[in-house]
């Protein structure tokens, strides 16, 4: 469902529990925990309280969650219906109990929770923003930020850009509960923001190997030359050459590699690089370094 | 996941279809994918020994009775499914195996070695055939590029789900590996056409499906088309030769041909379509051998070449500029 370009990925109906010295008390309202993916693609967790008369007042809690930050599981040692948002990064976790009715399912709940607070849509951000209302003027500078096809900066570029757009936004709109403004404060998920974004997949090779950036390169009439013995057997003329670029077969094996090495199966070293990355574009700027003779040209 | 018995993702495409069946060792077998119920195609088609439904699968409720397979032991191969990866060569085996069609050595001895199991025993032997497997798994990307399939998995994760349809023993039947026993879905009297039968149930699972935007595929199991045609031309070559009155044909032919003139355009019509025939199974054996061969060495070396030309730099530029991708899992 969507409204206001906002998706809800999941709402599981829980109450708080809140630290008292050393318990945890349970806040007795009937409350809705609440997992959305924003316009420009970052994941927030909320939490409101239930039985309002409106259906969509404000939540009380709401945290922009990035990849790694945190984890929704049960709580150690405790009640069997007790939960946290545990997050790597001290004294920010958060404690909930189950309130759907069946208990068996919490466990697949925490579990979908989890992930859903560290997923990230990067198709999703810049998507449709030109139609969908804006509900602050920095919400629309975050937008803008987020079109790709817009600029042709670089990857480190555009993270300087969201990131700062992000942190006026998250001023106006209010730090979630619990979270101290300050400066540092801001730098410090700069800085993170940055981070998750040189970490990101980066793109496949099908993508960096379109059928339209190789053909022209494949006019070159001594690659067919050296690489034909990487070919099959009787697909080895520059008419095959060129269908195996256009073919979604090619391209199935390029996603294939690209997951692989993304994932970390696939050690660069195996191919004679330095590289200690696993993103294509540390691949490819591994080969560069190792093949590419600086002395011509 | 990856170790040395397990089932890999294969494309659903009737070019991988059609050579895995072969490689099974069944021959003059061809799949045909259809892009609609469109039932002159189907009659068009035939012989046809099944269809294959295949669908982004989600619960649903049904509430049909399925047959206990006890009392079809011998009268119907049913297995359980039991490997997800394997679905699509047991919804294929489901049809050879009931279709009473010649079947080869391996196939024979896995429907005789399991006639007295029970389905999920059925499902199990087929997931142990070392032989079924290793056909299956030889049109995916060979190693060492097969990622860990759980991985690719949680980007797309939608399971596919099959269902043959076949008429066996003068009833039709829905044959569900995720169900405990075949589903019958009405008798066949001697003049009944089975694929108009089906039609229908297809249809509604069609209508159903589309409501909620799922995607599905149809197949058709059918006897190799080049040799369909090549019987019929062979048969008009030697009556028009003979000088004989000739019979009208009892098959798809858009009327017999009744004269000189007419044997002459059909058997034009027929060459041609034995042409097209050659052709796709050119194109699909292309493409069988690119997915069979590993273009790891290839691209590396192809990346090399560029590095030590000086053109792999605006290539680097251009990974760098690009926003991150979606990996797009090639599954149907």
């Amino acid at each position: 469902m969507q409204s206001n370009g906002v998706q809800v990925l999941q709402e599981v109906r829980a109450g708080r529990l809140f630290k008292d010295a050393s318990t945890l008390r349970a806040d007795s309202r009937k409350g809705l925990i609440r997992v959305i993916e924003r316009e420009d693609g970052l994941i927030s967790f909320q939490w409101k309280e239930r039985a309002t008369v409106q259906p969509d007042c404000d939540p009380e809690t709401d945290i922009i969650t990035f990849p790694g930050d945190a984890i929704f599981i049960k709580i150690p040692n405790s009640s069997t219906r007790s939960f946290m948002l545990k997050f790597v990064e001290a004294d920010r976790d958060l404690f909930f109990w189950m309130q759907e009715p069946r208990a068996e399912d919490d466990a697949i709940r925490a579990e979908q929770l989890s992930a859903n607070i560290n997923s990230y849509s990067p198709d999703h951000a810049g998507e449709g923003q030109e139609e969908e209302a804006m509900d602050t003027a920095d919400q629309a500078q975050i937008a803008e930020a987020s079109c790709t096809g817009a600029t042709r900066a670089s990857a480190e570029e555009q993270a300087g850009v969201q990131a700062a757009q992000l942190a006026a936004a998250l001023r106006s709109i209010g730090m979630p509960a619990g979270m101290e403004q300050g400066e540092s404060d801001v730098a410090q998920l700069l800085s993170a923001m940055q981070q998750r974004r040189q970490q990101l997949p980066g793109p496949s090779l099908s993508e960096v190997l379109k059928p339209e950036v190789l053909l022209p390169i494949l006019q070159d009439p001594t690659i067919l030359q050296i690489l034909a013995e990487h070919l099959p057997e009787g697909q080895r003329t520059q008419q095959d050459l060129e269908n195996l670029v256009t073919s979604a077969q090619f391209r199935h094996q390029l996603d294939v590699f690209s997951s692989a090495l993304r994932s970390g199966q696939l050690d660069l070293s195996h191919f004679g690089l330095d590289s200690q990355g696993s993103s294509v574009l540390d691949f490819l700027i591994g080969i560069q370094e190792r093949f590419s003779q600086a002395d011509k040209q | 996941m990856s170790g040395s018995d397990a089932w890999t993702t294969i494309e659903s495409d009737p070019g991988v279809f059609t050579e895995l069946i072969e490689e099974m060792g069944v021959q003059g077998v061809q799949v045909e994918e259809l892009y609609a119920l469109d039932e002159e195609l189907l009659m068009s088609l035939r012989p046809v020994y099944g269809l294959i439904f295949l669908f982004k699968w989600r619960q649903e409720t049904d509430n049909r009775p399925t047959l206990n397979p006890e009392d079809t032991l011998g009268h119907i191969f049913f297995a359980q499914q039991v490997i997800p990866n394997a679905c699509a060569t047991q919804a294929i085996l489901a049809i050879l195996l009931n279709a009473g069609i010649k079947l080869g050595s391996t196939l024979s001895e896995l429907k005789d070695f399991t006639s007295a199991f029970p389905p999920d025993l059925k499902g199990m032997a087929i997931g142990n055939s070392e032989q079924i497997r290793r056909v299956h798994n030889s049109f995916s990307p060979p190693q060492p590029i097969v990622p860990d399939e759980a991985k690719l998995a949680e980007k797309d994760d939608e399971v596919y789900h099959f269902i043959s349809y076949i008429p066996i023993a003068g009833s039709l039947y829905e044959l569900d590996g995720l169900k405990p026993g075949p589903i019958k879905l009405c008798d066949l009297d001697a003049k009944d056409e089975w694929l108009l039968k089906a039609a229908p149930h297809i249809q509604s699972r069609i209508e159903r499906y589309a409501q909620s935007e799922i995607r599905f595929n149809l197949m058709a199991v059918i006897q190799n088309r080049k040799q369909v045609y090549s019987q019929q031309l062979a048969k008009l070559q030697q009556s028009s030769q003979s000088g004989e009155v000739h019979q009208p044909m009892d098959t798809d032919l858009a009327g017999g041909a009744a004269s000189p003139a007419d044997a002459d355009s059909e058997m034009g019509r027929l060459m041609e379509l034995i042409q097209q025939e050659d052709d796709k199974f050119r194109q699909w054996h292309e493409e069988n051998v690119r997915r069979k061969h590993n273009y790891i060495p290839f691209v590396f070396n192809f990346l090399k070449l560029l590095a030590e030309k000086g053109r792999l730099q605006p290539l680097i530029d251009q990974a760098a500029a690009s926003k991150p991708a979606s990996f797009s899992h090639q599954e149907k």
